[in-house]
Formats: structure tokens, C-alpha cells, sequence
């Protein structure tokens, strides 16, 4: 009789904790949640998040802070697409072409940052319209725009976080790491 | 009885299973579980870097100096000992719960199976799996009650210590469990004088302690401790003196009837002596079929009259069914029993009073207001005086069986062990868009925040990202409560322009999947996609921060 009832207590506390046991294996196998993940920022020229440009002028210098981590599980090639955009365009990603792209194999837990020193050379007010015709990213001119924006009122700098897919051989802007992309905006002050 | 070696051997799975459950959120995340303990881990963290306490927490300093001891002991940061230890050391309470069980049952199947649901049942092993005071008060309560019965019906002075001991752990460790501790004893005390027939001074052990512990909880409460604990308890009573005279008498017959219990068994509740096992499982049944339906009722229409909550059928198959039938109905079956095999008050008393306070407390609060947040508090307590009572119902229901039913017995309580182990931690869908669990990406972008953010600014994010922001940053940072615009937006389900004194929003996928998570009061609602579409398309918010899960916006209006 003893025997027994000791029956139902030690299968009752042996199947208990191997099922607890089975379940917990389970779940440390699985992929912790974000475990893989991809962080992108975006700093003011002093390196914070204060001074953050708000009215700009032609020919005046805007220095930002880029910066990428890589929390994947492996080194990621990446790009990142530098877009200008206005207020009236708010689709993921950005449907406009970059107009700079800067590539990089960055290893795993890796951090990139780097400057980006922007500048507007050259714009037109046309209508009710301010339109950058020509303008320098780290030194490189970029000439023949045509960025516009209503009383040159609501730019917007777009930095979107592209990785190399080796399957279809191209850059994504979504998959595992979601859609990682900045933003900081100004308004363009143009002398007529 | 068993033999001790087969009790050894459940033990040593009960504590392990204990230990594999709570200890599932720290593996599955790899960071600190719940909301609270990331306010803990504040504290913490301040310590450690300063060299002192910036203040004496409302809960006590003794959790706190025991994390920091653990990352000394096993060198390791702070941030890992929430994490992962905790389970180690509130997994013990299971034991000690078997040592109540073994003393009040004097059957130690019986003290087995309630060490067993200690170790797999939802509420308790969440409150004592996650790494808040609360998890370590219960434990110290889960080992101080044995402790008092041995040193009321046996007596010792190393077990006088060691219950002095306990009880001051538990009063620098957790003031709601100090307070339902001290209730319980303050119950005890009363039924143990009106029992008392002549002098004995062990049994008046409850007495004396409660004597003493009140006057040093009430002097630690006051001059110990800041304010917030005596603010608390002062909203309490004056809430409670201010009831309706209907809404007293109400509460007050729950004491009346466990006082009844204690003394007038035989005329109040006890079955017929003829009444076999199938008759107690009938009387069972409808005692817990009618606090089904009590409940149900209370959940159905109380709970949306008097608040912003909604429960729908799958909280009742969650919350409501397993707490009766594999809490109350073997409670009511072990009373049974128990009140049968122990003739004395005493003993019956001390059967019942750690039930009887959180019992107690919980319908005075909801008579008396709408705590409903501390009637749910009282739960784990009530759950540890109620563990012995569940592993005697549950040992005589398997002792009445066919002995050939055995193994399927043992089968059908270990995959009722696991139903139950699955409600510990319950998913967001299931906790009001609460999403307990953090990811490292969440984690990550709160410390780029502590990193980067200006100090003069507010910050608006929920509760769940807000606490965690408040440990990155040391900022102030609005939860999701009516100051918030994430919470106003989620909870209007409309979008408005961002206040100039919101300096940072941050947002999580949390938000827009589960919830804006706020005050407690109100039932949190998800994030809509316009809100995010508002943020993204507005030239006053630089999106500065962008990961798989956060999204930090810089609010360029405002006086900065």
C-alpha cells in the first residue's frame, strides 16, 4: 500500500520536472526574441541628440554622425542609401534613388560611425518652391537635382539600412532585422 | 507515508522543477523579466556605482543588498543576477512549503504534492520567479510559518531564533508581505486567546510575536523607511474607515466565517459522518462551481462597470478555471480532512490564517474601493497558506482511488503540473497587452539612450520601455499614463500633435503589436499606425534611433 501511494507521488514529480525540464530545453533552444537585431542612429554635429539643424542656408555645412551596429549573428555587408526627400513622400523605404551609398562588411558586434558633412550649393526658388539644383556630400558634388520642397520648408536627410541578401544576390531593406532607417529634417533658407 | 527516501528524491525534483520554471524567463530572454525589476535593478546599479543606497527603498534595503551580494559572490554584473539567480533562491520556498504541508498534514504525500504546486502555480511562481523584493519576502514568509508552528506546538529556542530571524527578514525585505504576515499572526493571535482554556506559554507564541512585531514594523514603518509605505497603508485605512456600512458587514462575515470554521466546525461546515469520498468530491464540486459562477459574474459585469477592463472567455480558461479546480477544489477537500484529523483550535487556526489575511485584506480594499491591484498582490500569499490544504485534498483524492489507477494518477497530475506551469508567465495576449519579456534589441537601444539623451528633457514612452529608459538614462520619463502622448494616442485611438515638453518618444514593436502599457487602472490599448506614420511624416521629429524593435524620435519643438 505504501509502495503505492509512493508510485503516484514519484510519477507525479518525475514526469513533472522531466516535461518542465523537456519544455524548458525547448524554449533555451529557441531563438531568443530580437536575439539578432540591427541598430542605426543618427547624431547632431556635436555628437548628441541636441543641436539637431533646424534652418539651413546655402552653402552652410551640416555635420551628422552616422552610426551602425551589428547585433547579427554573423558579419554583415551592408549599405547605407542616403536620401533627400521632402514632407510629401512617406513610403518605407524611401522611393527615391540614393544619392550617396556608403558599403561595408561590418563584423559581428561591430560598430561603424562616421561623419557626414552635407551641403547645399546651389538652390532655386521656383514658384512657391525651393529647388536644390546642386549639393556636396563628403566632398563628393552631386550637380543636376532637383529636390523640392514648398517654401523650402520640410527637407529631410533619409538614412536607410540595406543588407546583402546572398540568395538573390542584392541588397535588402527588409527581413530578419525589420526596417532600420533615420531621419532628420530642415528648412532651406534661400535669399531672393 | 512515504518512505524518507522516496521523499527525498520528490524534493530533489519538486525544488529542480521549481528551479527549471522560474528560471524560464531568464533563459529565454537573457535579460531581467517584469517591470519591476528593472526599477529594482535601478537601485541597484546606483549602488554599485555610488557605494550606498540612494535611498531606503518603501519594500526595505534587504533585497537589495542580497543582489548586490550575489554579484559579488558569483562575480558577475548586476544586470545577469536578475536575470538568472533569483529562481535559485526563491525556489526554496518549495521545500519549505513541504515542511509547513509535512507539520499541518502530518502526511508527507500530502506534504509533497503542495511542495509540487508551489513549484508549477502560476501567480506564485511568478512572484517568486521574477527578481523584485516580493519574490524574496514570500520565500522568508514560506520559511518563518513552519518555523512558528514548531515553536507553538513544540517549542526550542534555535527555532525561536531562526522564526525571529525570518520575520525580520521579512520586514526588511517586502512591506506587502509584511503586512499579510502580520495580519495572519494578528488573526492567529486572536483565535489562539479565545481558544486558550489555561496557561501555555507556546501556544501563546503568535501572541507575543505579534505584540512585538507590531510596534517594530509600525516604528520601521515610520522612521525606517520613507514615506510611501505609511502613505500607502493611511490611503488603505481611510479608505477602508470610510466604507459603507453594508460594504463593512460584507467583508467582516468573511472573518466572522472563518473564526466559525475554527470553532463551530461540526455545526457550520463539517459533512455528515456518513458522507464518503464521492459525497465530499460532490460537496466540493458545487462549493467550487458556485465560486465559478461568483466569479464569473464579477468578471463579466463588476469588472467593466468599475473599470476600463474586459475579459473575455480565454482570461477565464486562464486565470479563473485553474485557480478552482486545482486550487480551490482540493483546498475544500483538504479542509475537510484536515479539520477532521486535528481536533484542537490551535492547530485549525493556524491551518487557516494565512489564508484568512490576504482573504481578509482583499475583500475589505475591493468593498471598500477598487484596489483591485492589491486584491490581485494577495493572490501568491494566499496561494502559500493554501498549499498544504491543496496537497492534503489532493492526496486523500488519490488514496480514495483504485490502487491500479496509480500510475495514470501520477500521469494526469504531472501534465496538470505542467497546464499549471504554463499560466506562471502568461503571453501579452493574455495579460492585457502587458509584454513582460524584454529582447536585448529593447535593452541595447535604452542603453544608446542612456548614452545620448539630454538630461534636461522629459521622455515619453509606456510603462514597460519607460522603466527601462529610467534605468539607462536616470531621466525623467513619462509611463504611458494621461501626461503621455503614446498613451494618450493608444488609448483615444486618434492622433494629436506631440506636447513641446516631450523632448524624446520613444516607441517600441511592442507598443503597436500588444500595448501601450500605463497606469494600471486602465486597459492598455495598442499604438495605431497612424501614430508612427505622424511621427515619421513630421518635420518637428528627427527619427534619431532606429532598430528591429525600438524607434527614438528628438521632438524639436519645445524650450530647450
Amino acid at each position: 500500500m505504501r509502495m503505492d501511494e509512493e508510485t503516484t507521488v514519484l510519477v507525479a514529480v518525475g514526469v513533472a520536472s522531466i516535461l518542465v525540464l523537456a519544455t524548458v530545453v525547448y524554449i533555451t533552444l529557441q531563438p531568443k526574441p530580437a536575439k539578432e537585431f540591427m541598430e542605426m542612429y543618427v547624431l547632431d554635429s556635436n555628437h548628441g541628440t541636441v543641436d539637431y539643424v533646424r534652418d539651413l542656408e546655402v552653402n552652410e555645412v551640416v555635420r551628422s554622425y552616422v552610426g551602425v551596429r551589428n547585433y547579427m549573428n554573423s558579419a554583415q555587408y551592408m549599405a547605407i542609401y542616403v536620401k533627400i526627400s521632402n514632407n510629401t513622400v512617406s513610403a518605407e523605404p524611401c522611393p527615391l534613388p540614393p544619392l550617396v551609398t556608403y558599403e561595408r562588411i561590418l563584423p559581428k558586434g561591430a560598430t561603424w560611425e562616421f561623419p557626414l558633412d552635407i551641403v547645399l550649393t546651389r538652390a532655386e526658388i521656383q514658384g512657391g518652391y525651393t529647388v536644390v539644383k546642386e549639393l556636396r556630400v563628403n566632398n563628393m558634388t552631386l550637380r543636376g537635382l532637383g529636390l523640392l520642397a514648398e517654401g523650402g520648408k520640410g527637407y529631410r536627410v533619409v538614412f536607410e539600412l540595406w543588407l546583402y541578401d546572398p540568395t538573390s544576390e542584392s541588397f535588402k531593406f527588409t527581413g530578419s532585422w525589420g526596417k532600420v532607417w533615420t531621419q532628420f529634417w530642415f528648412n532651406l533658407m534661400v535669399p531672393k | 507515508m512515504l518512505r524518507a527516501q522516496a521523499v527525498k528524491v520528490s524534493l530533489g525534483a519538486t525544488f529542480f522543477t521549481a528551479l527549471l520554471i522560474r528560471s524560464i524567463p531568464g533563459l529565454s530572454t537573457g535579460v531581467p523579466y517584469n517591470y519591476d525589476s528593472w526599477e529594482a535593478l535601478g537601485i541597484v546599479s546606483f549602488t554599485l556605482k555610488a557605494g550606498y543606497l540612494p535611498y531606503i527603498p518603501p519594500h526595505g534595503p534587504n533585497f537589495y543588498s542580497m543582489t548586490i551580494l550575489l554579484s559579488a559572490l558569483l562575480g558577475v554584473s548586476e544586470v545577469d543576477v536578475f536575470a538568472y539567480a533569483m529562481p535559485l533562491i526563491s525556489s526554496s520556498s518549495v521545500l519549505f512549503t513541504f515542511l509547513l504541508a509535512r507539520r499541518l498534514t502530518g502526511d508527507s504525500a500530502a506534504a509533497v504534492y503542495s511542495s509540487l504546486f508551489a513549484a508549477v502555480m502560476g501567480v506564485f511562481v511568478h512572484q517568486t520567479g521574477i527578481s523584485v523584493p516580493e519574490a524574496l519576502g514570500l520565500t522568508y514568509a514560506s520559511l518563518a510559518l513552519p518555523l512558528l508552528y514548531d515553536v507553538m506546538f513544540s517549542g526550542g529556542v534555535s527555532k525561536t531564533l531562526l522564526l525571529l530571524m525570518s520575520c525580520g527578514a521579512i520586514l526588511l525585505t517586502h512591506h506587502l508581505t509584511t503586512f499579510f504576515t502580520l495580519l495572519g499572526l494578528v488573526i492567529l493571535s486572536v483565535l489562539v486567546l479565545a481558544g486558550l482554556r489555561r496557561f501555555e506559554p507556546r501556544l501563546l507564541a503568535p501572541v507575543v510575536l505579534t505584540t512585538v512585531a507590531a510596534l517594530i514594523v509600525v516604528g520601521w514603518w515610520f522612521l525606517g523607511i520613507p514615506g510611501t509605505t505609511i502613505l500607502f497603508f493611511r490611503l488603505i485605512f481611510e479608505t477602508t474607515a470610510r466604507m459603507p456600512v453594508l460594504s463593512f458587514a460584507l467583508a467582516s462575515a468573511v472573518v466572522l466565517y472563518f473564526v466559525l470554521i475554527v470553532f463551530q466546525w461540526n455545526r457550520v461546515a463539517r459533512p455528515p459522518f456518513d458522507m464518503n469520498m464521492r459525497g465530499l468530491i460532490l460537496r466540493g464540486g458545487i462549493l467550487s462551481g458556485t465560486a465559478f459562477v461568483i466569479v464569473l459574474y464579477l468578471i463579466e459585469f463588476l469588472v467593466p462597470t468599475v473599470s476600463t477592463y474586459q475579459l473575455g472567455p480565454d482570461y477565464v480558461l486562464f486565470y479563473v478555471v485553474p485557480y478552482l479546480v486545482c486550487v480551490l477544489f482540493p483546498v475544500i477537500l483538504g479542509l475537510y480532512f484536515l479539520f477532521d484529523r486535528c481536533r484542537d483550535s490551535f492547530r485549525r487556526a493556524f491551518a487557516v490564517v494565512w489564508c484568512a489575511a490576504p482573504i481578509t485584506s482583499s475583500f475589505f480594499l475591493l468593498a471598500a474601493s477598487q484596489w483591485l491591484l492589491i486584491g490581485y498582490r494577495s493572490l501568491a500569499f494566499l496561494l502559500l497558506g493554501g498549499f498544504p490544504l491543496v496537497g492534503l485534498g489532493l492526496a486523500e483524492l488519490v488514496k480514495a482511488q483504485n490502487v491500479r489507477w496509480r500510475l495514470t494518477q501520477g500521469y494526469a497530475i504531472a501534465y496538470i503540473c505542467l497546464l499549471l506551469a504554463y499560466t506562471a508567465f502568461p503571453p501579452p495576449s493574455l495579460l492585457f497587452g502587458h509584454n513582460e519579456a524584454y529582447s536585448r534589441s529593447e535593452v541595447s537601444a535604452a542603453y544608446w539612450a542612456g548614452e545620448f539623451f539630454d538630461r534636461r528633457v522629459v521622455v515619453d514612452s509606456d510603462h514597460r520601455m519607460g522603466v527601462l529608459l529610467r534605468y539607462t538614462t536616470m531621466q525623467r520619463v513619462v509611463l504611458g499614463n494621461e501626461t503621455s502622448w503614446l498613451g494618450n494616442v493608444s488609448q483615444a485611438g486618434s492622433v494629436g500633435d506631440v506636447q513641446p515638453t516631450l523632448g524624446y518618444i520613444v516607441v517600441t514593436d511592442s507598443m503597436l503589436v500588444y500595448a501601450v502599457t500605463g497606469d494600471w487602472t486602465t486597459m492598455p490599448k495598442p499604438l495605431p499606425r497612424e501614430a508612427v506614420m505622424y511621427l515619421d511624416g513630421s518635420p518637428s521629429l528627427n527619427r534619431v534611433f532606429s532598430s528591429t524593435t525600438v524607434t527614438i524620435y528628438r521632438n524639436l519643438r519645445g524650450a530647450w
